[in-house]
């Protein structure tokens, strides 16, 4: 793969991921190669890389040149492209321009979006991307080329953050517009109404479609750190209220952790992953844990 | 109760209650900005939270604020005291305790009397004053303490009241509370203070009711120190029926014995003459009723005889007994010249006179008159001495002889007294006794002539203020105006003379002189019923015994009986004795010199105890003993009593009662130093710290699952 020029798109975060593969739980419409699991027979157009061929593997994708040359035995392996087609939508409210670790959230959904597309689009899926807040603000259609990744690396980071969120509208809007059964990888802290986030997600899964949410949060977030007098202001709307943290504190950690836990129950009811993505963790590690849990889970 | 400080200066400690609000203010953190993703838990939380955290805020701010004022109280030592307790807990007392010592205080049971008990609390107040305080004592009732005067030492108070003994006397508390507001308003003691201790008799609050209140800021305490007791009988009054009480004639007394209680009682009283006692009479009497007992006595020899009346025997035992100082005097020699003698005692001009002197002597076989008369004719008058009578009646005597003239007004001029009547042997005569004036004896008037008035004359005009008709004020069946005068002889009243009764044409009925060391009375019409009714009617004995009485001088040996706390009547020093020689001797054994009083008189001290004071000049030769009597005022006997309510309008202010007599220094304590509660106050602070610190370092709520977990 050729090296592309995007500020979320970390040569070592790639170098760690790259050896992996997402795995879509589920059976997808479209053609899936390799490793992905398809009704349909596939083909495959492009060589990938070799590797050492081990007794058992398929005659028929051994590489007789070399073998011919140089006496070793190898097997070719190509990149296939598949008809999976995967959403990354992408939250781009106000609220996910927070960071209190030097990284915003947008940042971090960001990094993951470019590694979820790279990742993707390497497997010749066909990948798009979708930029919200409280509606789709940049669609980039789907497509399994470079020239398709290199255009939603473009979009995000073209993106601002700075208006108030709708994810429920926007993931209900995403159901609308994606007719046929997709992967849908949704990156968003989800600080909403939590009845309606799930409707849609709810939406999205009663579409067929494959849901993946990664809710991203700041470790602020979670644990509520501050220990003086402050105003605290919205990033989306700018409302202040002054707050005592250590008189707030439990509450506010109890409610956070309300809010978690009615995510984490209601995606498990729906089939739907669902992840916390803490921005104070490397994304990398993030995304190949995952990525490995969901190997392991086949 | 009022709160008051003893440091009140600390009082401005209680601006500290400031300092958490002004620490508040000055030291309070600056919020920081801070820019966050979405404040919409925080807001859910504060919905929650307000609410809860405002009222913590308001209560710890209360607690904080209400514990450094606790500690500025604390440390100006606050102090509870009743309403109106006045003064100042802090400072020093200056107090004066009345104990009633009158004789009502002697009431008592089991052997303690209220007196006894009253002085219990007076040892408890003094007990609880301290060092750099002030006492005064008085024991209004007792003359001797109050003579004695107030020291402002508490040891000296003390010591007082360690030899006081209840006197018998009657107390006049307002005056004594204000003679004690007197003696403690001059002091510099924060506190002043008036104890009276008294059993509330409403007799001792009578005297002064209005004599205006106490000084602004002297507090007033009242013990009520009386015994319980319903009952009290006791004789109050005492009289001679038939004065003067003459020896060997028997001498008839009434006594009044009166029951001041409130249930019926019944007793006898017992009449004791000179420490033999005689027989009494049975009596019962109802609630707040009287008895009017009789007895009958004759005294065998003359001179002072100690008579007593006693009835009683309740819890009050010094009102039991009456006392009387009777003088018992010989029968009084007159001396009757009868100027128109008859052998027929009807026509006799001295015959109602005779049979007026000789009351009863006959029936009773023997004397029962206290005079003694002699019958002279005018021709026999002249070789008698009027100077062996002690008075002499002129009964239509026209004219003397020059020595029997001579004699009678020697007679008048040494003491004696003559009482003229006037006849038809008069009545023509120029001089006054109907004579040429050197045969006159001295009359009151001249004789103008005889008057026989168309109508019949009546005594109209009596002079009731003059001491020959002033007993018979008051007796109504005393009718002056029953006798009738058909004929007079005008009289012409003497210079010097005054005309004390007249007729109903105005002419002169009765007229009085003084001459000399004697006196003469003359009347204007007869001694026998020629000229009129008189000797017939009802007043003419009393009157003629009175008359009697007062030319031969025999007033005042009726009885004496006066009242403890009162002087004895003032009398002439007795001939070659001088004052400095006598002695007032009481019934106790205590002995005092009279004072010179005005005019040469003697000037005795007040009776201080009841019973009979021997007034005498122990000196040899001399010979002079004089004998009175004394009892308690009946005043003291009434059970009637004042309220403490009363006792507070008459002096003007509040009245604390004191509940408990033993206990009355720590109930008067109680009112001037009032009740630290300095210590709890601090013990307060310390728990509203307490209670702040727990509040504020308290979570809103607890701990309910919130850990995140990714």
């Amino acid at each position: 793969m050729p090296e592309f020029k995007s500020r979320y798109l970390e040569p070592k975060a790639l170098r760690r991921i790259g050896g992996l593969n997402l795995l879509a739980r589920s059976v997808v419409e479209g053609f899936i190669s390799g490793l992905h699991k398809s009704p349909f027979k596939g083909f495959s157009v492009e060589f990938a890389e070799y590797r050492q061929y081990v007794p058992g593997d398929d005659l028929k994708h051994f590489d007789w040149k070399v073998f011919g040359r140089n006496d070793r035995k190898y097997i070719r392996q190509y990149q296939e492209e598949t008809n999976l087609k995967a959403y990354i939508a992408v939250d781009s409210s106000g609220s996910m321009g927070f960071g209190s670790a030097g990284t915003t959230k947008f940042e971090y959904a960001c990094y993951l979006a470019a590694s979820l597309c790279y990742l993707l689009v390497r497997q010749k899926d066909s990948t798009g991307l979708a930029v919200f807040d409280e509606r789709i603000t940049r669609l980039v259609q789907p497509g399994s080329t470079r020239a398709a990744l290199l255009n939603m690396l473009s979009a995000l980071d073209s993106v601002r953050t700075g208006r108030p969120t709708s994810a429920a509208s926007a993931l209900h809007e995403i159901a609308d517009r994606v007719r046929r059964r997709a992967l849908i990888i949704v990156l968003s802290d989800l600080l909403e109404d939590q009845a309606g986030v799930l409707k849609a997600i709810r939406h999205l899964r009663h579409n067929r479609h494959e849901v993946i949410v990664f809710q991203v949060l700041d470790p602020a977030e979670i644990e509520f750190p501050f220990r003086s007098l402050a105003d605290f202001r919205d990033l989306e709307t700018g409302e202040k209220i002054q707050v005592h943290p250590a008189a707030f504190r439990q509450a506010y950690l109890a409610e956070v952790g309300k809010m978690i836990e009615t995510y984490r129950k209601a995606c498990s009811e729906s089939r739907v992953d669902y992840q916390i993505a803490r921005t104070d963790a490397p994304f990398d590690a993030f995304l190949a844990k995952y990525l490995s849990k969901r190997a392991r889970l086949g | 109760m009022s709160l008051e400080f003893l440091n009140p200066g600390f009082l401005f400690a209680a601006a500290g209650a400031a300092a958490p609000v002004l620490v508040h203010l000055v030291f309070r953190r600056r919020a920081v900005q801070v820019d966050f993703s979405s404040v919409r838990f925080l807001k859910l939380v504060d919905l929650r939270l307000a609410r809860n955290r405002r009222l913590r805020e308001i209560l710890v701010l209360v607690l904080r604020t209400s514990a450094v004022l606790l500690c500025a109280a604390a440390l100006a030592r606050p102090v509870l005291r009743p309403e109106g307790a006045g003064g100042s807990p802090g400072g020093s007392t200056s107090l004066a305790v009345i104990l009633d010592s009158s004789a009502s205080m002697r009431a008592g049971s089991a052997g303690r009397t209220a007196f006894d008990e009253a002085a219990a609390a007076a040892r408890s107040a003094l007990a609880a004053l301290e060092s750099g305080d002030e006492a005064v004592i008085m024991f209004p009732g007792s003359p001797a303490k109050e003579e004695a005067g107030p020291s402002r030492f508490v040891e000296d108070a003390r010591a007082e009241l360690a030899s006081a003994s209840c006197g018998f006397g009657r107390a006049a508390l307002c005056r004594a509370a204000r003679e004690a507001a007197a003696a403690i308003s001059k002091s510099r003691s924060a506190n002043k203070e008036i104890l009276l201790i008294t059993d509330l008799r409403a007799s001792s609050f009578e005297e002064d009711g209005g004599g205006g209140s106490l000084p602004e800021g002297v507090r007033l305490f009242v013990a009520d120190a009386a015994c319980e007791s319903g009952s009290n009988l006791s004789p109050v009054s005492a009289r001679i029926l038939n004065p003067p009480v003459i020896a060997g004639i028997p001498a008839e007394f009434s006594v009044i014995v009166r029951n001041h209680g409130t249930a019926e009682e019944r007793g006898k009283a017992v009449l004791r003459i000179d420490g033999s006692e005689f027989g009494g009479g049975e009596f019962r009497i109802g609630p707040g009723q009287t008895a009017e007992m009789a007895f009958s006595r004759v005294f065998d020899k003359p001179g002072f005889h100690r008579v007593t009346f006693a009835a009683g025997g309740d819890a009050f035992r010094a009102d039991d007994e009456f006392h009387m100082a009777v003088e018992a005097g010989s029968r009084v020699q007159v001396l009757v010249v009868n100027g128109s003698p008859s052998g027929h005692p009807f026509l006799d001009e001295t015959f109602y006179i005779k049979a007026a002197l000789d009351l009863g002597n006959e029936q009773a076989g023997g004397p029962q008159s206290c005079f003694d008369p002699v019958f002279l004719s005018e021709a026999e008058l002249e070789s008698a001495d009027p100077a062996g009578f002690r008075a002499v009646i002129l009964a239509n005597v026209r004219s003397l002889g020059l020595r029997a003239a001579a004699g009678l007004r020697s007679f008048v001029e040494n003491g004696g007294g003559i009482l003229v009547f006037h006849g038809d042997r008069t009545a023509a005569g120029a001089g006054a006794a109907g004579g040429p004036a050197a045969r006159n004896p001295p009359l009151a008037a001249d004789c103008a002539g005889l008057e026989s008035p168309q109508e019949q004359v009546r005594l109209a005009e009596v002079d009731f203020a003059s001491d020959v008709f002033e007993p018979f004020k008051s007796e109504a069946n005393m009718d002056f105006k029953e006798a009738v005068f058909s004929r007079y002889v005008l009289l012409k009243p003497a210079q010097g003379a005054k005309i004390i009764a007249s007729f109903s044409d105005g002419a002169p009925a009765v007229v009085e002189r003084s001459e000399g060391k004697g006196r003469i009375i003359q009347f204007a019409s007869s001694c026998d019923l020629d000229w009129g009714n008189l000797p017939t009617r009802t007043v003419f004995l009393p009157m003629l015994y009175r008359m009697l009485c007062l030319l031969a001088r025999v007033e005042g040996t009726g009885g004496l009986a006066g009242i403890v706390g009162e002087r004895p009547p003032a009398a002439a020093i007795p001939a070659g004795t001088a004052l400095g020689d006598l002695i007032l001797s009481a019934p106790s054994g205590s002995r005092r010199a009279p004072s010179a009083g005005p005019g040469g008189t003697i000037l005795l001290p007040e009776f201080d105890e009841p019973g009979f004071h021997w007034l005498e000049s122990p000196g040899p030769g001399s010979g002079f003993k004089r004998l009175f009597a004394a009892n308690i005022d009946p005043g003291e006997s009434a059970l009637e009593r004042a309220s403490v309510d009363r006792v507070s309008a008459l002096l003007g202010t509040r009245a604390i009662p004191i509940e408990r007599l033993s206990d009355a220094g720590t109930e008067m304590l109680s009112y001037r130093k009032g009740d630290e509660i300095g210590a709890f106050l601090l013990v307060a602070a310390l728990a509203l710290m307490l209670v702040e610190v727990f509040l504020a370092n308290r979570p809103l709520h607890g701990n309910r699952g919130n850990k995140v977990t990714s």
